[in-house]
């Protein structure tokens, strides 16, 4: 019965998604549903490394772009289709942040979040201003175009409808894979270094065996996305996907929702995007800026009153309700012990 | 000769940065929490300086006066009000979710500087504009001389404050220990008010040293964050000094490289010592060695 109703939310988004092309008839909004489920992939990502790990990267971004330049690159130059480039983007990916990981793991807590925003910013200055890598041609500012072919095998798909199937079958699997770990011992290994990683240490977890594996994973997941992301513009450039805001984005969706939770990283970007979408559309170019302030309003606000985000918030509400009617003092003890033990 | 003229360059562009570096320093040394905001903040500073400096035709350095203390009450009230309520909710994760928190307050500011003043870069026109001072054969543009004069001075005066005043040893002591501090009968939490207060009247300064030299817009706060970030890690947190030689290091690298090489190339070599100095001595390069848990 409690397998079943795990299940319940998954088939709910599951036949919502399938159903979303069918009310959304213009071009525009099936952009719009393409960037609200790429961007809950992505915060889905990040909560592997920054949820139910604690480890607090702000520069995820890397990977996005490593993943989309390695597709990019594969295809232009190899003529490697999209479909195997992502994989083996990934693994790429994978790999670099397991050598940036090794050494980084030494710093404890914002130094490691620094570190990690300053790897981003090297990809994004080299990236943008060097015409060429390795020898290989990336064009620099102009970026990197994919030549169309239009056939299917190369990712080049027919409509946006078809993208977006994708790219929700990429988050049905992250989100699987992420339910997977929670309840997998690695995941109690993830959750046991956030809460106090001294004390996992002591207790036999190899902290930094796990702290890897999880950067792996989540490196991994989001340079996929990267791959996606930028083949549906058939267009790569620096600016585009090594930026700040991709990075930030996928942090906030997630927190905002509630990190270390399952569906956390999914409701906080089924709720910000849309406004984003909406208010680029109804504000026009001479008030831009609302959107970015919108976007740093809710950020202020959830950190004020919801540090743990919205499910972290109603489930507070719900034990404190449980607790109230028992004992006022439970509730005082439940609410003073929510530093490591709110998970679950 | 070039090589010369950039290490003079280096040195006021320095000297500036050691200010800014230094609000950034201040708060993370206090708190332990990192201010992402501190180039918007900045970016403020500079619209209220270029305000007073165009409109009420005020010297660039006589706003300093306004600039201070209209950022640092508002650096005041922003601790007590809103982060100081955060790092007590937060638990183990005041840092990230202070962070956040500033980051979403720079976005904020931003946005509404970009609403008011539009998207173009204004520069203010000031009596110093476009003079400068030939030593030799080097030279030396006046406001650039003037802001690295003052902002050295300004260094000094907070460095005296932090290390010689009552008020400064209080602050020290809660950055080191805050629960002790706090059975000695200091109030802890003003004590985080004042110290973000200073980090703010501290950047309100800067903008008022960068006014009569520096093209504005509302977008060039990200990149000085990244400065200050980069300057207080590599000089070394809550350390004053550590400001001043991180501060002149990072401008002398600039300068250098940006003119044997490229501005681009010395960007990236920036970025490399900063990751470079983070995996090798985390504690900053000016540091002495303390063991921190």
């Amino acid at each position: 019965m409690k397998t079943l109703k795990k299940f319940i939310p998954m088939a709910i988004l599951i036949v919502v998604g399938l159903f979303v092309p069918t009310v959304l008839k213009s071009q525009f909004y099936m952009q719009s549903a393409i960037y609200v489920v790429i961007y809950m992939y992505w915060a889905s990502s990040w909560n592997i490394l920054g949820g139910y790990t604690g480890l607090f990267a702000l520069g995820n971004g890397v990977y996005i772009g490593v993943g989309a330049y390695v597709t990019a690159v594969l295809f232009v130059y190899c003529g490697i289709t999209p479909w195997i480039g992502m994989i083996i983007a990934g693994l790429v990916a994978g790999l670099l942040s397991v050598l940036i990981g090794y050494p980084v793991f030494k710093l404890k807590g914002m130094y490691y979040s620094l570190a990690s925003i300053a790897l981003m910013s090297v990809f994004e200055l080299i990236f943008n201003n060097e015409m060429e890598i390795f020898g290989v041609y990336t064009g620099g500012p102009n970026g990197l175009r994919f030549p169309v072919t239009g056939r299917a095998l190369d990712m080049q798909l027919s409509s946006k409808t078809s993208y977006y199937y994708l790219v929700l079958a990429l988050l049905v699997i992250v989100l699987l894979f992420s339910d997977y770990i929670q309840n997998s011992k690695t995941g109690f290994y993830f959750r046991s270094i956030r809460a106090n990683q001294d004390a996992a240490a002591s207790l036999g977890v190899n902290v930094l065996k796990y702290k890897l594996t999880a950067h792996f994973i989540s490196a991994f997941f989001t340079a996929v996305g990267g791959a996606v992301y930028v083949t549906t513009f058939l267009y790569v450039n620096a600016k585009q996907v090594f930026g700040m805001d991709l990075s930030f984005s996928m942090v906030l969706f997630c927190i905002l929702g509630g990190a270390n939770t399952l569906w956390g990283p999914v409701i906080g970007a089924l709720l910000m995007v849309p406004i984003q979408q909406a208010l680029r559309v109804a504000a026009g170019v001479e008030l831009a800026a609302l959107s970015s302030l919108i976007y740093g309003l809710a950020l202020c606000l959830v950190m004020l009153f919801m540090p743990d985000g919205l499910l972290g918030a109603i489930k507070k509400l719900i034990a404190k309700r449980k607790t109230a009617t028992v004992a006022p003092l439970a509730a005082a003890v439940t609410d003073a012990g929510q530093g490591g033990a709110e998970d679950e | 000769m070039l090589v010369l003229q950039a290490i003079l360059d280096g040195i006021l562009l320095g000297g500036v940065y050691s200010t800014l570096a230094l609000g950034l320093s201040i708060a993370y040394g206090v708190m332990h929490i990192i201010n992402w905001s501190t180039g918007q903040t900045l970016v403020a500073g500079l619209y209220i300086a270029y305000i007073l400096v165009t409109k009420h035709n005020m010297d660039p350095y006589v706003t300093i006066l306004f600039t201070f203390t209209i950022l640092g009450a508002f650096g005041f009230l922003m601790q007590k009000t809103m982060i100081n309520r955060i790092i007590e909710r937060s638990g183990y994760r005041a840092g990230p979710n202070v962070l956040l928190f500033t980051a979403g307050y720079g976005y904020v500011v931003t946005s509404i500087l970009e609403m008011i003043f539009g998207t173009l870069s204004v520069s203010a026109t000031t009596r110093y504009t476009g003079k400068s001072l030939a030593i030799g054969p080097l030279y030396a543009p006046v406001p650039k001389l003037i802001s690295c004069i003052i902002a050295v001075v300004a260094t000094a005066i907070v460095y005296f404050f932090m290390h010689k005043s009552e008020l400064g040893r209080a602050i020290r002591a809660t950055s080191q220990d805050r629960n002790t501090t706090r059975l000695m009968g200091i109030n802890s939490k003003l004590m985080y008010c004042i110290g973000f207060a200073i980090s703010f009247a501290l950047l309100g300064l800067t903008a008022s040293l960068l006014v009569p030299y520096y093209p504005i817009t509302p977008y060039i706060g990200t990149s000085f964050s990244f400065k200050a970030l980069i300057i207080v890690v590599i000089g070394g947190v809550g350390n004053v000094k550590g400001a001043i030689y991180g501060g002149m290091f990072i401008g002398l690298v600039e300068k250098i490289l940006g003119s044997l090489v490229s501005d681009s190339f010395a960007q990236v070599m920036v970025f490399c010592l900063f990751i470079i100095v983070l995996l090798v001595k985390p504690e900053g390069l000016m540091s002495k060695r303390t063991s921190k848990a």
